[in-house]
């Protein structure tokens, strides 16, 4: 099917029982399920599984679809709820979430990286920033995720979340806040400064 | 530093300003150093975070076939329309149920409060009348059985 074909005319397509057009749909956003899913449970077998289940309910579900919404924002919402559940199975406070070396490319990845020069010391400080994302309350951590590494904006976030803006805000703030104390409890030479005191 | 303060630095940082509330906050930008030391503390943090995101890696091969396999094997439209029906309708009898047996605790709740509140506590008079009409009630026996006792005699 062509890449010019909206995501509504597929689903339209899905619905009247076009197996190909869903084809398409998974072709279209398998790569970016894959990325949320991988951000959030960090475990390469369970993010396939978890990849396929969404996406198996995604289908089920698709005449359920609001239209006023945009498709992405409501398989995320599937996606966060699956892992979510995953995660309370597997007890994950408990645990530590550890990066799987074969889906996650631990090397540098931005080019102003202020670790150019000494990659230990920037990949130490990615390790300690996750560390610290993890050892957050789900949904703080959720939020931090789907605003700075999936970039959602406020309103998607809300789509996803299945809250308003202004849950999002506040949310958002006390995450933020929480991951600022936390790392300046352990790592305090880490948090940005202000003359002002801190920000 | 405020919350409000905090959150526009935020929604500035994050683009979520509308074009008018973004220019004014860019003037203040360039006349309060306060504000932009904030702000530089903010970016700084949220680059933290982006520099940490694990970069994942694209859907495997053969993925879409594995997800296309169990699309294959599941009933057909009509009868995943019936099936969210026949969902909803049960998550609805459900919350009934749950609301009545909440109804019900909370009545026996409060019967239990009421029966206590009455039964639970007997006021001094009251006391004292029943304790004056046990000892009533041993003297007559024990009339009673005197007189039985004298009777017997005779």
């Amino acid at each position: 099917m062509s890449p010019d074909v909206s995501d509504e005319a597929l689903i339209e397509a899905v619905l009247e029982g076009s197996e190909s057009a869903f084809e398409s749909l998974v072709q279209r956003h398998q790569d970016r399920l894959f990325g949320l899913l991988g951000r959030l449970v960090r475990d390469r077998f369970a993010v396939e599984d978890l990849a396929q289940e969404v996406l198996v309910r995604v289908f089920r579900k698709l005449h359920t679809f609001n239209r006023d919404a945009a498709f992405f924002t409501w398989m995320y919402r599937i996606a966060v709820n699956a892992a979510t559940d995953y995660l309370d199975r597997q007890g994950r406070r408990g645990l530590r979430l550890v990066d799987d070396p074969v889906v996650f490319d631990s090397g540098m990845r931005d080019s102003d990286d202020a670790g150019a020069a000494e990659p230990l010391l920037a990949e130490e400080l990615r390790q300690v920033t996750r560390a610290i994302v993890d050892t957050l309350p789900e949904k703080y951590r959720t939020i931090l995720i789907l605003r700075e590494y999936e970039d959602l904006s406020y309103t998607d976030m809300a789509e996803v979340l299945g809250c308003s803006i202004g849950t999002v805000e506040s949310r958002l703030f006390r995450a933020r806040k929480r991951f600022k104390d936390a790392l300046e409890r352990q790592y305090p030479e880490l948090v940005p400064q202000t003359r002002g005191g801190r920000a | 530093m405020s919350r409000s303060y905090i959150d526009s630095i935020h929604r500035y940082l994050d683009g979520e300003l509308p074009a008018a509330e973004r220019q004014a906050f860019e003037v203040e930008l360039r006349r309060d150093p306060v504000l932009r030391e904030a702000t530089d503390a903010a970016r700084e943090q949220s680059q933290l975070l982006r520099r940490a995101a694990p970069a994942t890696s694209p859907a495997p091969h053969g993925f879409r076939d594995a997800v296309m396999a169990r699309v294959r094997q599941q009933p057909s439209r009509d009868d995943l329309v019936r099936l969210t029906g026949e969902e909803a309708s049960t998550v609805d009898t459900v919350r009934l149920a749950r609301r009545i047996l909440v109804a019900a605790v909370l009545v026996f709740g409060l019967a239990l409060l009421f029966g206590m509140r009455f039964l639970g506590t007997p006021d001094p008079e009251s006391l004292q009348a029943s304790e004056q009409l046990r000892s009533l009630d041993a003297k007559v026996k024990a009339m009673k059985a005197a007189e039985l006792r004298a009777g017997e005699r005779r």
